[in-house]
């Protein structure tokens, strides 16, 4: 068993395995991040309407338009991140339901003297990894707030645009 | 000394499964509780490990069971309370680090005697193998009070034997078993007293050596405690088939 693997079975109930789990959160961490590509569709969509282009050329100039709002272009781009962080609550109530498949050993759990040993194997991996998805929804959206700052033509953007970095906090 | 004081239990508003129970179990007794389906004997085995709530006093030692002193109870029973996917290896490290008094040479040898497999996982088992583990588990964890319920439910009787006989083999003077089983005879042999519960109260209690003064056994005491009619089944099969006596 990799270490990573050993660490993790320590905060899941008793014969869960780690690795099957590991699997699980990086298939919400990747669903998440595809999701999130739409912010790029999206953007070149509203550049691109920036500009008019002269048919039959490769000319093209801006046309005098201004770039919609940030959290216009962003729309539901960081909604994956949010379901896979909402999701842990699933998960969370999963593994407390492994306390009785197969058998009841919630009866073990119950009798250990640490009597926040069952909740700590249950909850531990599905809070730190909702945290990790809102993380990623954070260092998303900065990401694309800096996109948008620096690859937007200067004309476009409204003067007060960098206002709405304060939105992100 | 487990200590059980005017112990009630109701299940939603009327249903009530222990009437007023009380009882005193001692260091090194070995207790079999008896009683017919739905006579409380589950129910008091799950109140005294706090699993269901009850009204009145169940103390160890004078002191009410709490996670201070909750290792000192053991439970094994039909329902089974390992992990299933985990092995028998895995359940032995789980128990190390969590019970600070877990036998470990206790178990090595019960998996050794009953020849179970230490690296496969408990839910491929057979269900013979998984009662063995189970009651191994209650048996290892250091307990000074051990409960049973109903643990060899689906073991074969050559099995049952080779249990009762290390049960009697291992057990350390201040080790007490609090047994439920509908085994009577089986467990006449093995155990100190008898316990009978019926409609959530204890209807009698007894200790083999005062059946014995009695010139009683176990099995005798139980039907004579529930009013056993012997000619019962004769009687209801005369009135199915029409016949006279």
């Amino acid at each position: 068993m990799k270490r990573r693997h050993v660490w993790m079975a320590r905060y899941l109930p008793p014969g869960v395995d780690p690795s099957k789990s590991e699997m699980g959160l990086l298939t919400g961490l990747i669903s998440a991040l595809l999701f999130h590509l739409q912010f790029i569709l999206r953007y070149l969509s509203a550049r691109n309407d920036l500009y008019t282009y002269y048919h039959g050329s490769n000319i093209k100039q801006l046309n005098g338009s201004m770039m919609p709002p940030f959290w216009e272009v962003l729309g539901t781009s960081l909604y994956g991140c949010f379901v896979a962080a909402l999701a842990m609550v699933v998960v969370a109530i999963q593994l407390y339901s492994s306390y009785y498949q197969g058998s009841k050993s919630i009866y073990t759990m119950r009798r250990l003297p640490d009597r926040w040993e069952r909740w700590r194997r249950v909850l531990t991996i599905p809070a730190l990894a909702a945290a990790g998805y809102l993380l990623l929804a954070f260092v998303l959206r900065c990401l694309d707030f800096t996109i948008y700052m620096l690859c937007t033509p200067e004309p476009c953007l409204h003067p007060y645009s960098w206002l709405e970095l304060l939105n992100l906090m | 000394m487990l200590q059980l004081k005017e112990v009630k239990k109701v299940y939603g508003r009327s249903k009530q499964a222990l009437n007023g129970v009380d009882l005193t179990i001692g260091p090194g007794e070995i207790v079999g509780l008896f009683g017919e389906n739905g006579a409380g004997k589950t129910t008091l085995m799950k109140c005294i490990l706090g699993f269901l709530s009850y009204q009145g006093d169940i103390t160890l030692d004078g002191e009410p069971i709490t996670t201070r002193n909750i290792e000192r109870l053991s439970f094994a029973t039909c329902e089974h309370s390992f992990f299933p996917n985990l092995t028998a290896q895995g359940h032995g490290e789980f128990y190390r680090e969590h019970f600070s008094k877990f036998r470990e040479k206790r178990f090595r040898a019960l998996l050794e005697f009953f020849e179970l497999p230490q690296n496969k996982p408990i839910r491929s088992f057979s269900t013979g193998q998984k009662n063995q583990f189970e009651v191994i588990l209650a048996l290892s964890q250091g307990a000074d009070y051990i409960l049973m319920d109903e643990p060899f439910a689906g073991n074969d009787v050559f099995n049952r034997e080779d249990f009762y006989k290390v049960l009697l083999g291992i057990l350390e003077p201040t080790e007490t078993v609090l047994l439920s089983t509908h085994l009577l005879e089986e467990v006449s042999g093995f155990i100190s007293r008898a316990v009978l519960l019926r409609n959530g109260s204890v209807l009698a209690d007894a200790t083999t050596l005062e059946l014995d003064e009695q010139g009683k056994n176990v099995l005798d005491f139980v039907k004579e405690t529930y009013h056993y009619r012997a000619d019962r089944v004769s009687k209801a099969l005369s009135e199915l088939t029409g016949e006279e006596d």
